[in-house]
């Protein structure tokens, strides 16, 4: 792949990635009354940006998202929630993908996952640490469920597109 | 795609599930019935009430908390995502309501039927 | 003839008596002394609680309005008016107040100065900045903590140093509590409970015992239940109000002898008859170290119990007495 069609490429998913945090930023959640649920649609192409080309890439990708999501519709607390649970998911799906045992399906829902606990750390050290164990079960869970529903999807889009762009 | 197993994908998220599970029934253990609500506001005490009296409180403006029939709720706040607003009403021990951007956390507390607490 | 009359009487009692089972109510105020005051009693009627109650509120709104070191009261001198410089009337409350409180500084040996408040007024600056207070600042300020520099001539008091100020935090709210005990008693009142923050003045018992008050636990939860009748339970604690700086925490109870906030002690709960005694000697212990503390307990008919930074709780000798 020449380096143009790369940057390119970058600059579509990061598009894309911003679009989707939108879409998410308007979908009726808070109706749930959970804070942090949400299906986490912008992480579709973090992962693809980590399959396709690489941890630093995705990593790029995920930065610039939650910068602009802050700056356009976020509180400053919620780009540090934001920052903990992108740094953690993607460090986990990082893990995963290298061992080489998981489909997109099991690193995605571990991404997911990953992401709910690292916000919660977050909320935990800003509020009263012992009340938001309570949030734990289902965070998990929700992050767990939207993450594999994401990691199907990739797993056909990869497919499509031909996973083994880069060696 | 094809040198993947899916068992291991299937071990990964039951295993999610299962420490989910566990953190669950660790809270349910602990879900007795309260009798009481701690109020706080970034950490710090606010109020502390019973369960077990009706009554409507504002919060510093923050958020106005609505104790009745034995379980409290957010029931407006400041902030502008309203989850806390939606949280359904608490009445078991370590329950917690958390309104994030104003810093209010509402949880609910055993105190084996004290008339008051000083504190 | 007799007969009939007495066993009319008999019935008339026992119905009256049914009637008069008091039942339990309880209001929430949380506009008076910057804390959460909730007031229980039991009443015969929803009615008869309601009165005891909007009298007791306006009550503490007037006291409040008294010891406000903040704002103006309308219609008459208060804390702030005094603080200013205001000369004239003061209302009796506010002389009361101070000449207690120039009393327990001489009791306390100087540890509850209520001519504090320009040192504390630079901290809750300073915490509303999320800022530490300049050391120099602070000695200065201290200069103008002179219990001696107050006038209390015959409901004309006045302050001799300009530059000082008094601060009622450590009393005000259990003087009110003590005052509108006595308010309540004289409207009829006999069975009820107020906390104005957590300062507990409990009058009477409930129809079924004693009153039951837990003592918070710095950390959340009970540290222990007290069972009592007649008394006032106070409790000062690292955890009521608070600001970090850098990872450290400084709490709002600051000791006369250091600027400071007082390291000693997480929390030192109070039990007395006074409750003005017990807020004031909550707050002067706090400060002190056990064997100072327990000294000045002696001087008082009151008991306490104190929590250190390891966890550990210490009673004094008669404190067991009202745990259940």
């Amino acid at each position: 792949m020449t380096k143009t069609r790369k940057i390119a490429i970058l600059g579509l998913l990061t598009a894309l990635c911003f679009g989707l945090s939108y879409i998410e930023f308007l979908l009726p959640l808070s109706r749930l009354g959970v804070p942090g649920i949400k299906p986490g649609l912008a992480n579709l192409c973090v992962m693809a940006a980590l399959y396709k080309f690489g941890l630093k890439e995705a990593a790029g990708i995920n930065l610039i998202r939650i910068i602009l999501s802050w700056m356009f519709f976020g509180s400053f607390t919620g780009l540090l929630y934001s920052l903990a649970g992108g740094a953690l998911s993607l460090f986990a799906m990082a893990v995963l993908k290298k061992t080489g045992l998981f489909s997109t399906v099991g690193v995605s829902a571990a991404a997911g996952a990953a992401h709910n606990v690292g916000q919660l750390a977050v909320a935990a050290a800003i509020t009263d640490a012992s009340a938001l164990w309570y949030y734990l079960p289902v965070l998990l869970s929700a992050g767990a469920v939207f993450g594999a529903v994401n990691g199907v999807i990739l797993g056909v889009i990869l497919e499509r597109t031909g996973s083994k762009t880069k060696k | 795609m094809k040198n993947k197993r899916p068992i291991f994908d299937a071990l990964l998220i039951s295993a999610i599930f299962l420490i989910a599970g566990a953190a669950f029934l660790c809270l349910k253990f602990s879900g007795r019935a309260g009798d009481r609500v701690e109020i706080r506001v970034g950490g710090e005490l606010f109020a502390t009430l019973p369960l077990g009296e009706d009554r409507v409180i504002d919060v510093n403006g923050l958020c106005v908390v609505k104790i009745e029939n034995g379980s409290a709720r957010v029931q407006s706040a400041v902030c502008k995502n309203q989850i806390c607003v939606h949280h359904r009403p608490i009445s078991r021990q370590n329950e917690t309501i958390v309104c994030l951007p104003g810093g209010v956390t509402v949880k609910v507390a055993g105190s084996g039927g004290v008339d008051l607490i000083s504190g | 003839m007799k007969r009939t009359f007495l066993i009319i009487l008999a019935a008339l009692t026992l119905f009256s008596g049914c009637n008069a089972a008091p039942k339990r109510f309880s209001a929430v105020y949380t506009d008076v002394f910057d804390t959460v005051t909730e007031f229980t009693a039991y009443c015969e009627s929803e009615e008869e609680f309601e009165s005891l109650s909007e009298a007791l509120h306006a009550e503490l709104l007037r006291l409040h309005g008294i010891f406000d070191i903040y704002d103006l009261a309308e219609g008459i001198n208060n804390a702030k008016s005094l603080n200013d410089g205001v000369k004239g009337d003061y209302p009796p409350e506010l002389c009361e107040l101070i000449s207690f409180g120039v009393s327990m500084c001489e009791l306390s040996g100087g540890q509850l100065n209520i001519a504090l408040g320009s040192v504390l007024s630079l901290w809750s600056d300073c915490r509303e900045k999320g800022v530490l207070p300049d050391a120099d600042e602070l000695l200065k300020r201290a200069e103008h903590c002179d219990i001696e520099k107050i006038n209390l001539s015959g409901g004309e008091p006045s302050l001799e140093d300009p530059e000082m100020s008094l601060d009622f935090g450590a009393l005000a709210k259990g003087y009110a509590a003590e005052k509108a005990t006595e308010f309540l008693h004289g409207l009829g009142a006999e069975r009820f409970a107020l906390s104005l923050g957590g300062n507990i003045s409990v009058s009477g018992e409930k129809p079924d015992g004693k009153w039951e008050i837990g003592v918070q636990s710095p950390d959340g939860g009970i540290l222990t239940v007290l069972k009592i009748s007649d008394l006032s339970v106070v409790t000062s604690g690292d955890y009521q109000r608070y600001y970090e700086v850098g990872g450290v925490r400084y709490h709002h109870i600051i000791d006369p002898k250091t600027l400071y906030p007082a390291k000693l002690w997480r929390s030192v709960t109070v039990v007395s008859k006074s409750s003005k005694e017990a807020d004031a000697l909550s707050t002067a212990l706090f400060c002190l170290d056990l064997d100072s503390g327990k000294e000045l307990l002696e001087k008082f008919s009151a008991e306490a119990v104190w929590v250190s930074y390891d966890g550990e709780v210490v009673r004094s000798k008669g404190f067991e007495s009202y745990e259940k």
